[in-house]
């Protein structure tokens, strides 16, 4: 699956009269494709998680575009959009937002509700990924009972249950150690081994060498020649 | 759900208040109503009671007081009648005749009497001379309608022949007993029996067969009244007597001269509109008091409604607030915002269902022991109607989903964006 980003503006506006203008993204262009994990690093505020956001069709750009397998996410209807993103995307989060109150097996389905396709086949796809995981022991536990490390990999596993062609990973490795944070990136380049897309956005400049080329932003802007890492 | 019990058993425990609150106040209005409805039926029963024993007691005074009227002539002046004790004008003896056989219904026993105020010459003694043949009884038919001619039985013996009854006085005054002999204007008689005293102009009255009163008297074949004994009309019917009296002898007059029955059939009246004035004014108070009731228990359910609604508002509004990254998340993953908004509304109608359910029965059972209606009254099927239920089992998924629907549309309205973005 390809992703394709172009031109891409977005800016908040501060202040009691909102107008003061903060541009998280300033002309951004990239392209992921098949196979590919792309990393974005860059300090905190420099418009990574408004990227990774546009690029799941989740905020709205001012101006530019977004093609995932060429379909341009902000020219279809709102539904539609919504149907797109949980068919073909993935996300993780560094806070991990598992679902309280539901164990390890339910929190992993739970985007299969989103798309109306809970069944016996998902079921089994997630204990898959749970075991593949190493969250066997703990398919029935809650997100309180586990460590930060299994939670991200609860995360993880949500994110590949409705089989997305494209991963967008924001700070994943943020809240974790460096084994649980090496499990997780070799996880994420094993999706990426096996023909997905990852997007990963990262202050972290040590993930790069998980990273087929890697970018760094600054201010919004993501130049050519700011590219750090390709391989 | 389970991470927030408290906040929905609390959500369920306010919406079951407020229904049970609404159908208890429903179930206790009917139960009021009810046990007003039996005490007035019971009230009316009393009346009802009390009103045959007064009319026990009505007929019981008529006949203790024996003659109830008396037939005169149609021009007997009334005041006349009063001043001097007895008629001064005459009706044919005849007529007494007439009135039995005409089958007359409000008449019982008639007595024809000739009475007037004498002095006593041979005891120079002034006394009422009656003149009475007994008690002309009364066909039970009219005459032409009757072949047996059945006659109701009498009740007062007549003065046997040769005889004389006295009132009390007139005995003592002459020393007179049973045996002794009289002599009245020449006339000799023997004395029948003494009366004990009445209190009345009886005691200074002598009674002798109607022939030798009409002789002595110098009337024959007239009598100046006819006294119509135990007679079976009411005070109130005296213008129905009237009526039939008048169509027999048109020449008669009837008189009521019992003060004392009239005083008694008025305070019989009077005690019948009494007793309805009060079971009135208890109707009229019952009414108020229910009034009240309804008032203050439509203040209670919507005091307890608002506050209900008001909760399950906070309630719902906390959760969203406190599940906004949740909802980023799930809008994140594809949620729609429908599946968002079916979530919180969906908790808001279980919160709803199981209040309205719980609610309806604490309600009807609260209601059915507090109502203080007997069980040999009315039971819970009197108590409780379909139309209570069905709103009691409304109310609360309907009050959920009200209170609920705005933060739940907050919910799937949330950007996920603006959400996710404040990680």
């Amino acid at each position: 699956m390809v992703l394709r980003v172009d031109g891409l503006k977005k800016s908040y506006w501060t202040g009691k009269d909102k107008t003061g203008e903060v541009k998280a993204l300033d002309g951004v262009s990239l392209e992921a494709g098949s196979g590919e994990l792309v990393a974005v690093t860059g300090p905190s505020g420099c418009g990574k998680t408004t990227l990774l956001l546009v690029s799941g069709g989740l905020l709205f750009p001012d101006q530019g575009k977004v093609y995932l397998d060429g379909i341009d996410l902000y020219d279809i209807p709102f539904g539609d959009r919504d149907r797109e993103r949980a068919a073909k995307v993935g996300f993780v989060f560094q806070q991990f937002y598992l679902v309280p109150y539901l164990d390890v097996l339910e929190n992993v389905m739970i985007p299969s509700i989103g798309t109306n396709s809970w069944s016996a086949a998902v079921e089994n796809r997630a204990r898959e990924l749970i075991g593949r995981f190493n969250l066997g022991e703990r398919i029935h536990h809650k997100p309180s009972g586990l460590s930060t490390g299994e939670r991200q990999r609860v995360a993880l596993a949500r994110a590949l249950i409705n089989q997305p062609g494209i991963l967008l990973a924001d700070e994943p490795t943020g809240n974790l150690d460096d084994d649980n944070a090496e499990t997780v990136l070799r996880h994420m380049s094993d999706f990426a081994g096996e023909g997905g897309t990852v997007l990963l956005v990262t202050h972290d400049s040590r993930l790069i060498k998980y990273a087929h080329r890697s970018y760094r932003m600054q201010k919004g802007r993501l130049p050519e020649d700011d590219r750090l890492h390709s391989t | 759900m389970g991470h927030k019990k408290f906040g929905f058993i609390a959500g369920v425990l306010s919406l079951l208040i407020a229904t049970a609150v609404f159908v208890g106040a429903f179930v206790m209005l009917r139960g009021d109503e009810l046990a007003v409805e039996q005490l007035f039926i019971e009230k009316e029963r009393e009346l009802r009671e009390e009103m045959v024993q007064l009319e026990d007691d009505y007929r019981i005074i008529m006949r203790n007081m024996g003659y109830n009227v008396l037939i005169l002539n149609g021009e007997q002046s009334i005041p006349e009648l009063e001043k001097n004790g007895y008629a001064t004008t005459y009706l044919d003896y005849e007529d007494v005749w007439v009135l039995a056989e005409s089958g007359i219904q409000t008449l019982n026993h008639l007595m024809p009497v000739l009475q007037e105020k004498i002095l006593w010459e041979e005891r120079n003694i002034e006394v009422f001379l009656a003149g009475i043949r007994g008690q002309v009884p009364v066909y039970s038919k009219p005459a032409h309608l009757t072949d047996d001619h059945e006659y109701r039985s009498p009740i007062m013996e007549r003065v046997p022949e040769g005889k004389a009854d006295l009132g009390e006085q007139v005995a003592v005054l002459l020393n007179l007993r049973p045996g002794d002999r009289i002599t009245i204007r020449g006339t000799g008689f023997e004395v029948n029996r003494v009366y004990s005293r009445r209190g009345t102009r009886d005691d200074l009255t002598v009674w002798i067969p109607l022939d030798d009163a009409q002789a002595i008297l110098g009337r024959p074949g007239r009598i100046n009244g006819i006294l119509a004994l135990e007679c079976v009309c009411h005070i109130e019917e005296l213008g129905q007597l009237r009526s039939e009296v008048a169509a027999i002898l048109p020449h008669a007059q009837v008189f009521e001269f019992s003060s004392l029955i009239a005083a008694r059939a008025d305070v019989r009246k009077r005690a019948a509109a009494l007793h309805e004035e009060i079971l009135n004014a208890e109707i009229s108070h019952q009414a108020e008091l229910r009034q009240e009731k309804e008032r203050l228990a439509s203040i209670l359910v919507i005091i307890l409604i608002a506050a209900a609604s008001v909760w399950i508002f906070v309630l719902i509004h906390n959760n969203v607030r406190e599940r906004k990254h949740e909802i980023g998340i799930l809008r994140a993953i594809g949620f729609s915002r429908y599946q968002v908004l079916l979530i919180f509304l969906g908790k808001s109608l279980l919160m709803g269902l199981i209040a309205g359910v719980a609610g309806c029965l604490t309600g009807i059972l609260a209601g059915v022991l507090w109502s203080g209606v007997g069980p040999g009254l009315a039971g819970p099927e009197n108590l409780v109607t379909a139309p209570v239920v069905i709103l009691g089992l409304l109310l609360a998924p309907v009050l959920a989903f009200a209170a609920g629907l705005l933060p739940s549309v907050m919910a799937a309205s949330q950007d996920p964006a603006v959400i996710l973005s404040e990680q």
